[in-house]
Order: C-alpha cells, then structure tokens, then sequence
C-alpha cells in the first residue's frame, strides 16, 4: 500500500507540475489582476484565502469558494469538492478542510472573484514534500546536558524529517568510552515510541537495568555506570519515511554519568527571579535537578492574582535545568503564583508525588497521592519588585 | 530548543485540573478508527472502533423520515468519497455502511489515508443521492470501551497454498492483527447492542451484549461452535454478520461464519463470563459473509446473505425453527468443501443471482436493498439501490429479448 501511494504521490508531482504551467497559460490572460485574489496554502495544515468582499453569507462562501481534488486542467466538472469549513474574516473567505492536504497531491481552488454569475478562476497547488529531498539530521537529543544521573530514564532524539520506523535497534547504540556498543540499553518494544509525524523518538532505558536488585540489573549491571563517559550514536544510513535514498549521517552525543537522582524533586531548592512588575522582564527558574525534556514543556504555569493564567512563552534552558519565561505583555500583578504539574518527571522518572525506583518498605511518596490522580501543585507566590 | 505558547489551552487544562470531578466528563471525541455500523431503531448511531477497543454512539435521534423513500444510485461512489475527503481513491478504505432508520440516509464508514496517518470518517449519502463528510465532533455521544479487548500487536500465521511457495499476498495476512477482527458485526436489539468479534483471554470467539444507552455494563460471552466442512469445534474465528429474530418461541441470534455455516444461539444464554455452544443448523458451502440483511419477501420474514466468494444466499427465517442441531455424529468425518457430494448440509435457503459483487448491503426502506456494488467489468465501484424481491438488473444481460428480430417475430 504504502509503495504504491508513493509512486502515486510521486506521478502526481509530475502531473501536478505541468497542469501548473497549463495554467497559468490559460488564465494568464485574462484573471491576472484577480490571481492575486485566492492565497493558496503552503503546508498541509494550511488554509485556502480568497479575498471576496461581495459575500455574504455562509450558503454564499461555500458557493463561490471550493477546492477540488486533481490540478485544474481536469477540474471540475463531475467532481465534489473538499468537505471543510467556511469563515468570513473582514473580505476574506477562509476555508478549512477538514482534513490536511495531501503532499505531493494537486489540488485545485475555484473562485467566483467577480460574482455568481461570472467565469470561474482556477488555480492549482501542491504542497511538495519537501522534507523527502532533505538528507534527515539529529537536530537534538535529550537530556542535552554534558552529565547526566546514572538512572537516567529515558532519551528523546528529534530528527529534521519523518523517519522510517522499525529501524532503531540498527541504527542507535549506546557506546561507552572504549566504543564498546551495549545491545541491551534500551527497551525493546514492537511498536517504536514515535511522536505523531515521527520526527521524534523516545528511547527508554531498560528499567530492569534502573531498578535495584531485578534481574536484569543483577545480570548485567546498570547500563550507565557513575563516574564513566559513554555516547548516544545515531548510526550513518536510516532512511527518512520519504525518499529512502535520503539517509542520516553519523551523530553523537558524549556525556558523563553523574550520581543517581534518588530523591522527589525539591521545590523550595529553586530559585526564581523577580522581574519587576510593568516590565516585560523574563521570569527565570533554575531547578534543582534537570528535567525529562518532554514532561517539562507543558507542566509549568504561571497565575495572577486573579487566577488568570499569565500569557506568554515559557522555553526550557540550561540543559533543562532551568525555565525562561516572557510575558507577551507586561507583569500586571504583583504576585503572580508558580503551578507545577506534579506529574512533571526529573530525567530519572521522579515525579513530584514518588520515585520511580523505591526500596520496598520504605514508604516514600507523598501521603495519599498516586501518580494516576492528576494534581496541581501550587508552589509558591513570586512577589515581583516594584514597578519604577 | 523547546519552546511553548501559554495560551487559553493551558488556562482550559488548569482549570480541568482544579475542578476535578466535577468536570471529568470528557466530551471530546477520540475516535481513531470507523468501522462497524448499526443504528438503533430511533436513530442512534453505533460506530466500532477497533483501534480504540470502545463503541461509540452517536446521537441522531432528530432526523426526520423522507414522504417517500427513494432509491439512491452513484456510478463510482469510492471516487466521489475520496473526492469529498481530498484524497485519490487508492487512498480510501470503505469500511461499513448502514441507513438511519428514520431519514433513509445511508452511513458509510470509510479510513482516510493521509501523508502519515489514516483517519476514521463517516460519511453520508442523503436520498437526493448528495454526499457529505458526517460532523461527527458536532454531535454528542457516549463511548463504551470493551472488555478483554485483543492487543494490537498479534496478527494472524499466514498459511500457503499446499506446498507451493506463498505468494505476496499470502504472506499479507502475517501483517493483518487480530484486533482488526475485534468488533465484526453490531446488532440493535430490544434496547441492547449485541457485539460480535475476536476478543483476548480464554476463546477468542465471542459475543458481547451492552445495554443502550450505554451504562458501563457489559457482558462478554465465548462462542462454540460445530463447523461441518471443517469437522471440528470452532472456538477462535469470529461470527461474521448476525441477525435477531423469534425463532421456536424465543429470541434467537442466526449467526453467520466463514465456511460457512449458520448457527443459533438464545439470547437468554449470552451471560458474561459464559462459554456456551451454538447450534449450528447448517453449512451452506465455502466463501467469507459479508452482511446478514434481515427484510420481507413475499410475506416471508427472509435473511438475505452476501459473501466475498459466493451469490447471495436467501434463507427464509421460518425455516430455521424447529432444528435439531448438527453434531460431528451426524456425518461421516473429515473436511468437506463445495464440491464434495456431502456439501451443501441442512441448507434451507437458495442462491440467487446478484449482478457485480456487493461489498456492502443494507435495506434501504421496505423496498429496496442498497449496495456497494463492485462492476465485474469495469472494477468500479458503484451505489445501487435495487428492488428486494429481486435486487439485480437483470436487463442489462445480453438475452433472447435483446434481439430486433424477436421483436419483429413477436410483432407478426
């Protein structure tokens, strides 16, 4: 299915390509001044704009505006279009299909610039997948930090491009110093942990290599040991999922193996900066501990006085040891309180309620809390300075 | 570099933290997948979800009933689809199809094939033959998620042909799961939703009876049956299209299997956590059913049967009443097929003509079926509405009445 959909897309490119050219030779002529008219979409998420100050109403914007399926040399007689949604904005009719463009697929928009009543203008698009024609790099990997605690959990690599799946266990190796490759780091699983579009996969250390005295650990000793260096490689060859001529050239992350973290995280251990109020200051936490990068994008929350949260954009730093956050308007409040989801994980898999790793009997974790509840934890209020 | 927008979404989900219970209905449709259909008598909407393990019903109560009921005919309804959803039809899986009970509009279920993920669509077909992409996020709901749902890793052991070397698409079926076989056929009965497909731990085989609305009770029941061409007791492959009806006094369910025997089995008997046996009736002979179509012919309450590999069966429902079962005592033993003198066994139905392939049927009012129909000339797709009695075209066959001179002859 999947090679037969390529080869479609790909004949389509071509068909595409020419029907574009056909035209504009058509048209040119005629609709130049209103060609300008339709803003064709560039990503796959993207919406059809055509300026149409004449209408009105929602049965008229589905009237004068539609997208079809094909380039516009066989459009658009016996076809439906797109099924979407329509808005007026001011002059511009906005129409949202109700599921993304296909790349590589001609699609055609048909206006009605100059009335019901008038010719058509037709205009063709498609929105290469440009990404195919990319080589595929590691933009990141996570944690990024040059140490790293020996029970590390988990490691996030960001490629540039969609890759191919099923392909990690050939092409990513934990190696230490001596090059020496460990085949049993990371977990196995049949489906590989891949976020929506595949541009990231999550690795998972093998918890029975974390956890104490379990089989695995007791067999093979924790696969990252304190005090030795070792480097996460991603291996010359993984084809993106686009174009499997376009493969990964040879990365490497080094790092150092630091203590375990064997502790919840310690919220009254951060330091928080005071921008001053009126100002537009970045508000800056430095944490006790670094944070799974991924758990940390959307666990942090700041609230007024009155409870609203506060608008803005909050970026990771510091190898995710620390939060940088910029309010989009000036601090209105003078308090403003710091919400953490205590469901944010250290890189170790420590989260605010429990431990990932704990001695049986112990009994450590908060009282009456299980990670399954969602909690808020309200951790403190920050009085800003003074406005001047 | 990690960046995020702190935007309303982050107040909405603070909100929802601080709020608790109070807000923990969740009203945001997930669907991953539209597969099975049946609606309810007044209109409710069940949608299988085979990815998710959970059944979804859509509440489309209010539709009105058309003054008349028309049939509805589309020359290449695939294309139209894809069209609709702006893809290639290569890029379109039809999935299921149903009609709203009231408004006469025909549901069909379909996956849509994007850049990097397929996505669940219903779309709808009104009687003034117009198509349009069912918004389903507009409507409320309620979901039920079942029990001992099968994972979504283990698929089928592929068999070859013999000894001879399996073809591509033998080996195919190594890549098809289980799970894909989870929720086969939904019947509407009597205020309840009787579920059948493959589910996890103990049979596979297995019947699930849920009360409508949802309430969060469920039943799961193992299905046994006694497979005459196969000559053995039949716990795994799931009953493939179904269909209630009074039989002998009592509510029965005639179930429909690959190879392809009829079996019953009582209502009364589909009790969770039970293992029961069905009674099979019958084995009609070799193919893969597709749809159990329950409709009047004649005056006769009938079941009209499609396969994948056979002509429509028409069985009339009387005829399945006061049956004893078929034991592997009653035949001699060993597997049969369709050219063996033994087969067809206790067959009370006939084979009838249908024109093309129907890939889905449903009644379409009192009067008519409509179907899916696959061309066998052309490979198109088509939706053709047909009168029940008789649901072909037989004019388009090349026959004694096409010739002028039979006119010409009649004529003198």
């Amino acid at each position: 299915m999947v090679s037969s959909l390529i080869k479609y897309a790909l004949s389509r490119v071509r068909l595409g390509a020419c029907a574009l050219a056909l035209g504009s030779a058509l048209f040119a002529t005629t609709v130049t001044a209103q060609d300008s008219v339709v803003t064709l979409p560039k990503a796959t998420t993207d919406p059809v704009v055509a300026a149409l100050p004449g209408v009105a109403d929602h049965g008229a914007l589905e009237a004068n505006l539609q997208v079809f399926l094909g380039a516009a040399q066989s459009c658009c007689t016996g076809k439906l279009p797109l099924a979407g949604t329509y808005e007026k904005h001011g002059a511009d009719v906005v129409f949202k299909p109700a599921f993304g463009f296909l790349m590589d697929q001609a699609y055609t928009v048909r206006s009605f610039v100059g009335g019901p009543d008038a010719q058509p203008v037709l205009r063709d698009f498609v929105i290469g997948s440009g990404e195919a024609l990319v080589r595929p790099e590691v933009l990141a990997i996570y944690p990024s930090g040059p140490q790293i605690p020996e029970n590390t959990l988990r490691f996030y690599i960001h490629f540039s491009t969609p890759m191919q799946p099923h392909r990690a266990g050939e092409f990513i190796a934990l190696a230490n110093a001596q090059g020496q490759e460990d085949g049993a780091a990371f977990m196995t699983f049949k489906q590989e942990l891949w976020n929506a579009d595949r541009t990231r996969l999550t690795l998972l250390m093998d918890p029975g290599r974390i956890k104490r005295g379990v089989a695995q650990n007791l067999a093979l000793g924790p696969a990252l040991e304190e005090g030795q260096r070792y480097a996460l490689v991603v291996k010359e060859g993984w084809p993106a999922a686009l174009g499997a001529q376009r493969q990964t050239t040879a990365f490497s992350q080094d790092f150092q193996v630091s203590a375990p973290l064997r502790s919840v995280p310690e919220l009254n251990a951060w330091t928080v900066s005071t921008p001053r109020q009126g100002s537009r200051e970045p508000l800056v936490i430095r944490f006790d501990r670094p944070f799974d990068a991924a758990s940390a994008q959307d666990a942090l929350t700041l609230v007024d006085a009155e409870g609203q949260v506060v608008s803005g954009r909050g970026v990771l730093e510091d190898h995710q040891n620390g939060w940088r956050f910029e309010p989009d308007s000036p601090w209105q409040s003078q308090v403003v309180t710091l919400l953490v989801d205590a469901q944010l994980e250290d890189v170790a898999g420590n989260n605010l309620i429990e431990l990932l790793d704990t001695v049986v009997g112990t009994g450590l974790g908060a009282a009456g809390l299980s990670s399954e509840t969602r909690v808020t934890v309200k951790t403190r209020d920050i009085t800003l300075q003074p406005a001047e | 570099m990690q960046t995020f927008k702190r935007s309303a979404l982050a107040g909405l989900l603070l909100a929802a933290s601080f709020a608790g219970a109070a807000m923990a209905k969740d009203k945001s449709l997930d669907l991953k997948f539209a597969g099975a259909l049946e609606f309810s008598d007044t209109g409710t909407l069940f949608v299988g979800d085979n990815y998710n393990g959970a059944i979804y019903a859509f509440d489309l109560t209010a539709d009105a009933a058309p003054a008349q009921v028309a049939p509805v005919n589309i020359l290449d309804i695939d294309v139209k689809i894809a069209d609709v959803l702006g893809v290639p039809s290569s890029a379109l899986a039809i999935n299921d199809m149903a009609v709203h009970p009231l408004s006469e509009e025909i549901y069909i279920s379909v996956s849509r094939i994007g850049n990097f993920e397929s996505a669940p669509a219903i779309v709808k077909v009104n009687q003034a033959a117009e198509i349009s992409l069912v918004d389903l996020g507009g409507l409320s709901f309620q979901k039920q998620a079942l029990d001992h749902f099968p994972d979504q890793e283990t698929t089928f052991r592929p068999r070859g042909l013999g000894k001879g070397a399996p073809l591509v698409r033998d080996l195919a079926k190594g890549n098809i799961k289980l799970s894909s076989l989870a929720i086969m056929d939904m019947e509407f009965y009597d205020g309840e939703l009787f579920v059948s497909g493959v589910a996890f731990e103990n049979f596979l085989s297995t019947l699930r009876r849920i009360p409508v609305p949802f309430t969060g009770e469920q039943s799961a029941t193992n299905v046994e049956m006694y497979h005459i061409s196969h000559d053995q007791y039949e716990t795994r492959a799931p009953i493939r299209a179904m269909s209630i009806h009074e039989i002998d006094g009592k509510a029965q369910l005639v179930a429909a299997y690959t190879c392809s025997p009829i079996v019953l089995i009582e209502l009364d008997q589909i009790v969770d956590g039970a293992k029961i046996t069905a009674k099979t009736l019958m084995d009609y002979g070799n193919g893969q059913p597709l749809d159990m179509v329950s409709y009047n012919l004649k005056g006769e309450e009938s079941l009209f049967l499609t396969s994948n590999s056979r002509s429509p069966h028409v069985i009339p429902v009387a005829s399945l009443g006061g049956k004893k079962g078929i034991t592997p005592d009653d035949l001699p033993r060993g597997g049969q097929s369709d050219t063996s003198p033994l087969m067809p066994v206790g067959d009370t139905g006939k084979a009838v003509m249908f024109d093309g392939m129907s890939l889905q049927i449903a009644p379409l009012g009192d009067n008519f079926f409509v179907s899916l129909t696959r061309d066998m000339y052309t490979g198109s797709l088509n939706m053709d509405s047909n009168f029940n009695g008789f649901p072909n075209r037989l004019h388009n066959l090349v026959a004694e009445f096409d010739f002028p001179q039979y006119w010409a002859d009649k004529a003198q």
